[in-house]
Order: C-alpha cells, then sequence, then structure tokens
C-alpha cells in the first residue's frame, strides 16, 4: 500500500529528504499541466514546476494540512508559474510560436509530429484566459473533479463547471473543422 | 455535442516520458545541495556560537582557576603555633619586628627615665 501525503510528509520533515521523491512523482503531472496552462510553453512548465517543487520543500514545515499536500502544493505552483509568467512577458516578450521541444531518443518524425500537434493545441489554448486554461486541463487532461479544482484554484464548484464549458467551447471553435484521429488533429 | 471532453492527450506530460525522470533528478540534485550547504551552515552555527563572549569568559575563568589549582604550593604550610601578625599573612619578617617591637617595652625600660 502505497504511504499517504500526511506519512511522506512526515517522514520528510522527520529528516528522510529522500522520500519526497515520492511526492514529486506523485505530484509531477498535475504541478505540470497547471504550470503549463499559466505559462502557456512547455518549457516554462518545466521550469516552474523545478522551482515550486524546491520551494515546497523549503516550506513544508508551514504545510498546515499534509493530507492536502496536493492543493497545497497546487497553489505554490500557481503563484510561481504567474510570478515567472510577469517575468517572462518582460524578458522576451514573445509568443507561443517557435516552441521547440527538448532533445528526446525519439526519431526527428515522431518528434516533430508530437510537436506540431502540441503546438496547435497551445495556440488555441492560448487564446482563452488562464483560468480557463486551467480548469480545462486539470479537468479534461488530470480528470480532477470541479470539487478539486475549485477548492485549488479557489473558485467556487458552480464557476468551475462554467469556465470549463466556456473553455470547451472557444477550444473547438478555434480548432474548427480540425478533427483528432488517433495520434493528430487533421 | 459541444460539453464532451477535449483530447488534450498531446499536452500530456506522459508524452514525453524523460521528461518527469528529468525534471525529478533535477529537484533531488538541488535538494541535495541545498541540503549540503544547510549542513555546513549549521556546523559553522555552532562553532561560532561557542565563540560567545559567555563562552570566552567562562573559558578564561576555566582557566585561571585550573591554573590556581594546579600551581605548586611556594612553601611547605608551617606547623606549631603562629602570631597573630602571620596569621594575617604578614611577610615573615615584618611579623618578626612586630613581635620583637610587641616585648620591647621590658628591655627599654630603663630608657623611660629620661624625661
Amino acid at each position: 500500500m502505497d504511504p499517504s501525503d500526511e506519512e511522506l510528509v512526515a517522514s520528510v520533515l522527520g529528516g528522510d529528504r529522500h522520500r519526497y521523491e515520492v511526492l514529486v512523482r506523485r505530484y509531477f503531472r498535475a504541478a505540470y499541466v497547471i504550470a503549463l496552462a499559466v505559462t502557456g510553453h512547455p518549457e516554462d512548465a518545466e521550469d516552474v514546476c523545478q522551482d515550486a517543487f524546491i520551494r515546497a520543500y523549503t516550506r513544508l514545515p508551514q504545510c498546515r494540512a499534509p493530507d492536502r499536500f496536493g492543493a497545497w502544493l497546487a497553489r505554490i505552483v500557481r503563484n510561481r508559474a504567474h510570478n515567472y509568467r510577469r517575468y517572462q512577458i518582460l524578458r522576451r516578450m514573445s509568443s507561443l510560436d517557435g516552441i521547440a521541444p527538448r532533445a528526446t531518443t525519439e526519431s526527428p518524425a515522431v518528434r516533430l509530429d508530437r510537436a506540431r500537434l502540441r503546438n496547435r493545441l497551445l495556440r488555441a489554448l492560448a487564446k482563452v484566459s488562464s483560468i480557463k486554461r486551467q480548469v480545462v486541463l486539470l479537468h479534461d487532461l488530470e480528470g480532477w473533479t470541479h470539487g478539486a479544482i475549485a477548492h485549488t484554484l479557489g473558485i467556487s464548484e458552480l464557476m468551475s463547471r462554467r469556465h470549463l464549458s466556456e473553455a470547451r467551447r472557444s477550444l473547438r471553435a478555434i480548432l474548427e473543422g480540425t478533427t483528432f484521429r488517433g495520434d493528430r488533429y487533421d | 455535442m459541444t460539453d464532451q471532453p477535449l483530447n488534450l492527450t498531446p499536452l500530456d506530460p506522459n508524452e514525453d516520458p524523460p521528461l518527469e525522470d528529468r525534471v525529478v533528478r533535477a529537484i533531488m540534485a538541488q535538494l541535495e545541495t541545498e541540503a549540503a550547504w544547510t549542513d555546513r551552515a549549521t556546523l559553522m552555527t555552532g562553532v561560532r556560537s561557542l565563540a560567545s563572549p559567555v563562552w570566552i569568559a567562562a573559558g578564561l575563568i576555566a582557566c585561571v582557576a585550573g591554573g590556581v589549582l594546579l600551581r605548586e604550593p611556594s612553601a611547605p604550610p608551617r606547623k606549631g603555633p603562629q602570631t597573630i601578625a602571620e596569621s594575617l599573612g604578614l611577610p615573615r619578617a615584618v611579623a618578626a619586628w612586630m613581635a620583637s617591637e610587641s616585648r620591647a617595652p621590658e628591655g627599654s625600660a630603663g630608657t623611660g627615665g629620661r624625661q
């Protein structure tokens, strides 16, 4: 049986910092998706994730409800991502164009295909508000409930549902004429 | 129907398998580095605390007290009766002089006649 968040937090606070890796792996996807929703850049999301997990570690004694580590971490990720985004906007004033995936072991063709699909979605997501991006990514990609999204983003469940519905409608309109067939939008 | 979930799998971080490992490794490496710095800082703080004025004063007192306790006595304690002057810690020569002075009135009775 996997240890609970509370047990892991207690272990880390007790000096076993290697147990933090379990928490990192458990919440990496959610943290990445939130960071991606806010920054709009996969590479920035990666940097934000790293920064947020380090910050969460240093502030772990301040985590008042270790059993809700995920929600606490998500708030840190959001704050870091917003700060990062503001900094990046000032620094490079760039758009979502020109995103290139980092080097992997995949073939160039597969990598290019994935980058094309990702860019298409990211461009569409860039046209909806940050809060809608977060809701739609957390719900449709991460499978979070509206209750969890509402708690993490500090909105009501009703607003979460509304944002999701509007985000889907907007994204479908933007991607109009494209269909997802197996592994690509055409 | 427009309210069906969107297929956002191209954005799934699991689509890039090395991504998670790369980020997790980077995080844990940074934590190790920071932990090493913290341990070193804690050690230095402990050493610095020993150099506080209170500890310095306590060390000096301990040194002085130890030196006094270990010092060899300069002269063996005298046995036998001591005069009041010796009991007060006055040098032996002074004590002897005072003793002779206290005996003087008997020896110089003849001089007292000079008026």
